[in-house]
């Protein structure tokens, strides 16, 4: 557990207003049991199987980054000017 | 068939105006009405503009989206140009990729003009939170404009744009719609693919157009839609969306509503008279109404709230000056680093956002408020599945009142988040839902069962004709 209660987050000088937003845990706590979720566990769980598992492509960083830094828009007079058309 | 992309197409082909002097109008405007768009107007719109010109001239045929000109909200990545997603944090950002999207729209020569503003991280019910300028309403400029998509739908009321593409979390599309009188879809989550764009809440998280007519959705809808490699909860689409607006027999069809949500104690007089109203004309024409209760308001926007900050503060995390090229001087460790660049450029809202919701995702919160908020959205999933098994549509308005005057309801963040009451249940549930305009700020949403988009745009064509009483 971590070492900030909510209530005490909620003290954090521009998070005071949060306080009332514990009222939405209250309100989760009181329609949903522990009945429920064992009910609903294996329907809430995300479960990916290992063959829907693709290997990313991955491109060569060095050429990217060369691109970005030439290609990098520049302000021209009250327009974006990009280095290509889009 | 009302249609603003038809008569572009039709002016274009009769030259009766070129493309070049469409899209110098429309930058025209943008000049008078900077506060509008986020970064400045794109330069190569008029060299596409040159090559739709040269290909009228040769006689070719036009394809739909030829020349028409659209905005993006500024969180779709568009290949070397800035994507802030309305923050100071991302300010410099440029992006070397296009979102699918963007892509798909751009392949069928419709002309990127410029990039909206919007809330920081679309973080706020109203416009007001932009690092930018608050977006004032299209119709009075005291009033605030709806939330952060509120500034697509300015540009879309004021005729800026033909048609602009936004992404929704929990009916930042449809509020925007009632307050300034247009038109906008909410597909099924995962119609149009996410592939780069800035991630809110990924569960909730849907693409979609704005636009003045539902006949505009539907031809914008036939591009966007479908399968993309890179999102994997993307999913195929099935057959044309203009092809489906034919007219519909009303007769015979289930349409519900809630009886809770159609209360003269919560909502607006004219909102209320406007659906009521409604309500009748669709039984006078043979449609079958049905009454029945709500799920839970409360129980609704807290599942809503928990499972969405959740998700923004896990996607937030990836949001630092390392990556993002703001400019920190005197930093002499990697912590205060991470303060000075989050701490300095990140908005209130969104700290406020961080901060709270992380500790949601803690081990002891996660069980205890995280999971139960999940085990609601499935509950509520499978109770509207059924729901649909027995209705056509659902009917419900959008927003329970007129606009507020601009910074007013800032300070009071329940107020805010409670005003999301009749769009997030439909959000939670990934069905399809769309706005339409009756007067201004009194809108019809009509929701429809999960992947029955193409007959949600259907019913929404017909009911827009029977609104036109």
């Amino acid at each position: 557990m971590s070492n900030f209660s909510l209530e005490e987050l909620s003290l954090i000088e521009w998070a005071k207003e949060q306080e009332k937003i514990l009222k939405f845990f209250d309100i989760i706590d009181a329609h949903i049991t522990e009945n429920d979720i064992q009910n609903y566990w294996n329907r809430i769980r995300n479960v990916i199987a290992f063959e829907d598992i693709e290997r990313d492509d991955t491109i060569n960083d060095k050429i990217k980054n060369a691109e970005i830094i030439e290609m990098f828009p520049q302000k021209e007079g009250k327009y974006l000017k990009t280095p290509k058309i889009i | 068939m009302i249609s603003e992309i038809i008569e572009i197409k039709k002016s274009l082909e009769n030259e009766e105006i070129s493309c070049s002097e469409l899209i110098d109008y429309k930058l025209d405007q943008i000049e008078k009405n900077i506060k509008n768009s986020t970064i400045l107007p794109i330069t190569s719109a008029k060299e596409v503009a040159i090559k739709i010109d040269e290909k009228i001239r040769k006689n070719e045929l036009l394809n739909i989206l030829d020349g028409v000109p659209f905005w993006v909200k500024d969180i779709f990545l568009v290949e070397w140009t800035k994507t802030t997603a309305g923050s100071k944090i991302l300010e410099n950002y440029v992006s070397p990729y296009t979102a699918t999207v963007v892509q798909k729209l751009l392949d069928s020569w419709a002309i990127l003009v410029a990039k909206e503003n919007c809330d920081a991280f679309w973080h706020g019910s109203t416009n007001e939170n932009s690092h930018y300028w608050p977006v004032k309403n299209a119709h009075n400029n005291e009033l605030v404009s709806g939330w952060s998509s509120g500034w697509s739908a300015v540009n879309v009321a004021i005729k800026n744009t033909v048609f602009s593409i936004w992404e929704d979390t929990w009916g930042s599309i449809r509020q925007p719609a009632s307050y300034n009188q247009v038109v906008w879809f909410k597909p099924s989550y995962g119609t149009v693919s996410r592939h780069w764009a800035i991630a809110y809440a990924s569960s909730l998280d849907t693409v979609w157009p704005i636009a003045n007519t539902v006949s505009d959705i539907a031809i914008v809808m036939d591009i966007i839609a479908g399968k993309d490699i890179n999102d994997a909860t993307s999913r195929a689409k099935e057959w044309s969306y203009k092809e489906q607006l034919e007219d519909m027999d009303r007769k015979g069809k289930k349409i519900w509503y809630y009886k809770t949500f159609l209360d003269e104690k919560i909502l607006d007089k004219k909102i209320f008279e406007d659906i009521e109203k409604t309500i009748k004309e669709c039984e006078k024409r043979g449609a079958e109404i049905v009454e029945l209760e709500a799920f839970d308001h409360e129980l609704l926007v807290s599942t809503y709230y928990i499972i969405a900050m959740a998700e923004t503060a896990s996607n937030l995390a990836r949001i630092d000056w390392v990556r993002y090229w703001l400019s920190i001087k005197d930093v002499k460790e990697i912590k205060e680093l991470y303060l000075k660049s989050r701490g300095q450029w990140f908005s209130e809202e969104t700290k406020r956002r961080i901060v709270l919701w992380n500790q949601i995702l803690s081990q002891w919160y996660a069980d205890k408020y995280y999971t139960k908020a999940r085990v609601a959205r499935q509950k509520l999933i499978e109770q509207t599945n059924k729901d649909f098994e027995k209705v056509d549509m659902i009917i419900s308005p959008v927003t329970a009142n007129k606009p507020p005057k601009i910074w007013e309801t800032l300070n009071d963040p329940i107020k805010m988040y409670m005003s999301d009451v009749f769009t997030v249940g439909f959000s939670l549930a990934k069905v399809p839902t769309i706005a339409i305009p009756i007067e201004w700020y009194s809108a019809l949403q009509l929701s429809t069962a999960y992947g029955t988009d193409q007959t949600n745009i259907k019913y929404a064509y017909n009911m827009e004709k029977l609104i036109k009483w």
